[in-house]
This record gives structure tokens, C-alpha cells and sequence, in this order.
């Protein structure tokens, strides 16, 4: 269901939003003489069944409002498909191929490739010139399947998505500032690459200057992690240290702090900032968690705290129960915008995925939460995605801010003092 | 079930029409009560809840 966007996010009035703005706002808005001829248009339609039947003229309306985005209809199957490119149905196939042909495997992989470098992606349909698709290495062998399993276009950060096509209507303003705030956080996350495996982390400050936190599953046993910023820029960057308790790693990037700031286009790294302990988040508390799914740029999905000093979802390892977790729910207008088939097994990590959630690739990534000014504060990384018992509903875990500090004291790189303005 | 299902999809699509004409919903809250309903019925085998969402819109 459409949900108006939650209390917690309201932001202050009286800070106007910039114009330098890169998100796109433009076509939100229904035409006022557009929405007259589509009221009566809709009024005859609903007035009359379709092939004798109500229900499925409410299906096809259903349907209709699905293709146009507005709504997330699971009626995938009335709806009317764009055509698909050749190399999108390859795409498609891809999974098929690695069972079945492993020669047409790697040259549908090789085709792809080619296809990429020559038009900076996969085309989708000829009916859709703008939408191309661009996966890495990691994504054409695994992620692509996911997001296409569905038949569904991939799409991140897109602030209709995110705050939902009404929210933005009734409140454009605010939804400016909110991804403006947002984009200072995501200004500091980074793509951590592996030789087998792909994450995020963020850019954060210390009494020694600037490291990179992410997570200890994402740098496993390597030395060295391939850094992607913002900028697209790419630089190698040393592991400091891990630790496996609390899935966290910490890594410094082999060029000058002014470098890394020139990155950052004048926007701060940020500060781990205990200042929110875990014990006064509240269940239900809204907070952002941002990261790189499957390699993609940017997602920022909503999600909400659940009951953090439950036994329920708190894991037992060597050192007993971890005392610092932050455990979230996807934002349910995310979880509606239905869930995907990995086409994989369990055991091999496949089955369910849902946009919105923190799905593989925004490991390491800054969770966030806006504090009374609306300023954008890091108070975890994300670190884990799980599933309830018996159940298909997914919760994640990040390692909090508290246990951050004490991983960045133990490892000589002492968190430095937040700022409370983070400076533009 | 299918019928019973019909039927509410019935009530439910001329009321939307009825409110729509009037102005009473915008056309954001017809497609929301449709997508409600839709999901409602994928979901639920309990044609009271699916009941109880139609007479929301009554």
C-alpha cells in the first residue's frame, strides 16, 4: 500500500533545497486537465467488467498502474511487456546456459561483454532506447538473474522509489531535501571489491586520518580490497584489521586525506557517532541503510528498527550473544514492491530477494539515521541478511556504532569527535 | 470463493466509479483500493478481511 512517508523523516522548513540537484523530479505531477480526462476515463472502465468479469477488470487496471510505476500489482501476468532485445533474452538465459552449456555459457558472457563495451550496457528493448542495463562481472554471472527474474527493470536509488511517487507529489520539497541530506552519506560509500566478492563500506574519520569501514566478510583473508568512490575513481587500499566477531574490517586507501575530500566534492566523511546508542533506538525508529546492491551505484532503502533488546533474532557465536547489533525490517513499501526469485537454491544462498531490503552487495554500507536537525548520522554498518524462521520475511542486522568505536580503539585508529555540522 | 470474489470485485469497482465521479477519491486512492484488493485476494483464503476491506470503501 502507498504509505505517506514516515514522522521521523520530517525535516526542518526552514533550510530550502538546493537547485544543483541530480536526482530527477521532473514528470511527478499530473497534468490538472490530464487527471480530468483520466478520472472519466477511469469511471467508464470500472463501471463496465471485462469478458463478464469485475475482478479481472481490476486486474487489468491493476496491471496498467503497475507498468506505469505507480503501483506494485503482483499481476505481472496481464500486463503487457515490452519486446526484449536479443542480447537481453541472452542475459536472461544466462542462468540456463551454466547448467546445461558451458561453452554457450562463456560466449554469451563474451557477447554480453562485447555488448557492454560497445553501447555501455545490455539494451533491454528496442521499444525502451533509454533503459540500458549495466552489469558488472559479479551481476552477469549472478545478480542479473535476480533482477530480471521477474521480468522487472533494474532500478536503484530513484527518489520515486524510494519515498514513493505520493509521497513526492504532496511534498516535493521535503523529498529534495531529505535525498539532498541522504546524498551526503552516500557521497562517502564506497564499492570494496574482492577477487570473490563485491560490498560496500563507508568513508569515515578518525584521530588518524581517513579509513574505510566495511565488513570482515566482504575482505575476508586479503590484504588488499579494490575501492570504487563516488567518482567512479578506483584505488587499492590496505587491511588494517578485522575482526570476526562483529563482522567488521577497517582499510586505509593509499592516497592523501585532501584526495579523498577532493572525492567527496566537499562533502565531510563521516564521523562514527555513538551518540545515538543502540539502547535508545526504538522499534519502529526509521532508518536508511545505503550501499552498492549487486555492484549498482547507490541504493538507499528505508527500513525500520525492530525490538533491539529482543532474544529472538540475537545470535549466539563463540563469544556469546553480540551485544551491539542493530536489527531492521525492510520499510514495508519496499517489501511490497514484490520479491524476486534468485533462481537458486537455498543452500546456495539464492531464493528470495526484495528491493528495498539490504541484498547482497550493501554489506559494509553506512546505516543511517537523521537526528533532530536532519542531519545524516552513521550509526552502523550493515552487516547481515536473514530470514525469520519458517518464513520468507527477511530482517537485517548491522554492527552499531558503539561497537565500531571500540573496534577503531582496539585497532589504534580512534574514532574522532563528531562534528555536529557536517559542512558542505 | 471465485464467486464470492467477483462479487466483491463488482461492489468494489462501481463503488470506486461512484466515488471517482463524485470526486470523493483521487485517482492515487482508486489505485491504491484496487491494489489493496488485489493483494487481498492473492493472499488471504479469509473472504472476511477481503469483506471487510470492500466496506472500507462504502
Amino acid at each position: 500500500m502507498i504509505e505517506s512517508f514516515p514522522q521521523n523523516f520530517e525535516l526542518p522548513e526552514e533550510k530550502k533545497p538546493e537547485q544543483d540537484q541530480e536526482l530527477e523530479f521532473e514528470n511527478l505531477e499530473l497534468v490538472e486537465s490530464k487527471e480530468e480526462e483520466l478520472r472519466e476515463g477511469f469511471v467508464k472502465e470500472l463501471k463496465k467488467p471485462h469478458e463478464g468479469s469485475y475482478f479481472k477488470k481490476l486486474e487489468r487496471i491493476g496491471a496498467a498502474f503497475a507498468l506505469a510505476g505507480l503501483l506494485t500489482v503482483a499481476v505481472p501476468e496481464t500486463a503487457t511487456l515490452p519486446e526484449k532485445s536479443r542480447e537481453f533474452k541472452e542475459l536472461e538465459a544466462l542462468d540456463h546456459y551454466e547448467k546445461t552449456d558451458p561453452l554457450r555459457y562463456i560466449n554469451t558472457l563474451n557477447f554480453l561483454q562485447k555488448k557492454i563495451e560497445e553501447k555501455g550496457g545490455i539494451e533491454i528493448s528496442p521499444q525502451l532506447p533509454e533503459e540500458v542495463y549495466k552489469p558488472n562481472k559479479w551481476q552477469i554471472a549472478f545478480g542479473a538473474q535476480m533482477l530480471i527474474g521477474r521480468k522487472e527493470t533494474p532500478y536503484f536509488s530513484k527518489p520515486e522509489i524510494v519515498l514513493g511517487k505520493e509521497f513526492i507529489q504532496k511534498n516535493p520539497e521535503q523529498a529534495k531535501e531529505y535525498f539532498e541530506r541522504i546524498s551526503k552519506t552516500q557521497k562517502a560509500t564506497v564499492i570494496v571489491e574482492n577477487k570473490e566478492i563485491l560490498g560496500s563500506g563507508v568513508i569515515i574519520n578518525t584521530k588518524k586520518g581517513k579509513i574505510i569501514l566495511t565488513n570482515k566478510h566482504i575482505v575476508g583473508e586479503e590484504k588488499t580490497s579494490l575501492i570504487t568512490f563516488i567518482n567512479g575513481n578506483k584505488a587499492e587500499a590496505e587491511v588494517l584489521n578485522t575482526d570476526s566477531e562483529y563482522d567488521v574490517a577497517i582499510l586505509k586507501i593509499d592516497f592523501p586525506d585532501e584526495m579523498v575530500e577532493k572525492i567527496l566534492k566537499g562533502t565531510n566523511s563521516l564521523d562514527v557517532d555513538p551518540d545515538i546508542p543502540l539502547k535508545s533506538l526504538e522499534p519502529q525508529d526509521r532508518i536508511a541503510l545505503i550501499g552498492h546492491p549487486m555492484g549498482y551505484p547507490f541504493e538507499v532503502s528505508l527500513a525500520k528498527v525492530v525490538n533491539v533488546e529482543s532474544k529472538l533474532f540475537q545470535r549466539e557465536n563463540q563469544n556469546g550473544f553480540l551485544s551491539s547489533e542493530i536489527i531492521f525490517e525492510p520499510d514495508e513499501r519496499f517489501v511490497k514492491l514484490a520479491a524476486f526469485e534468485t533462481g537458486r537454491k537455498w543452500e546456495e544462498g539464492g531464493a528470495l530477494a526484495r528491493k528495498g531490503e539490504s541484498i547482497w552487495g550493501m554489506s559494509g554500507g553506512p546505516i543511517i539515521k537523521l537526528d533532530e536537525k536532519g542531519e545524516p548520522r552513521l550509526i552502523g554498518i550493515n552487516a547481515k541478511r536473514m530470514c525469520k524462521p519458517l518464513s520468507y520475511f527477511y530482517f537485517g542486522i548491522g554492527v552499531h556504532a558503539e561497537a565500531l568505536k571500540d573496534f577503531l580503539e582496539k585497532s589504534g585508529y580512534p574514532a574522532s569527535v563528531p562534528e555536529k555540522e557536517i559542512s558542505k | 470463493m471465485e464467486n464470492i470474489l467477483e462479487e466483491l470485485a463488482k461492489k468494489l469497482s462501481l463503488k470506486l466509479a461512484e466515488k471517482l465521479e463524485k470526486k470523493e477519491i483521487t485517482i492515487n486512492e482508486m489505485a491504491v483500493a484496487i491494489d489493496g484488493f488485489l493483494t487481498l485476494s492473492a493472499k488471504t483464503k479469509d473472504i472476511k478481511k477481503i469483506e471487510n476491506f470492500v466496506k472500507k470503501y462504502d
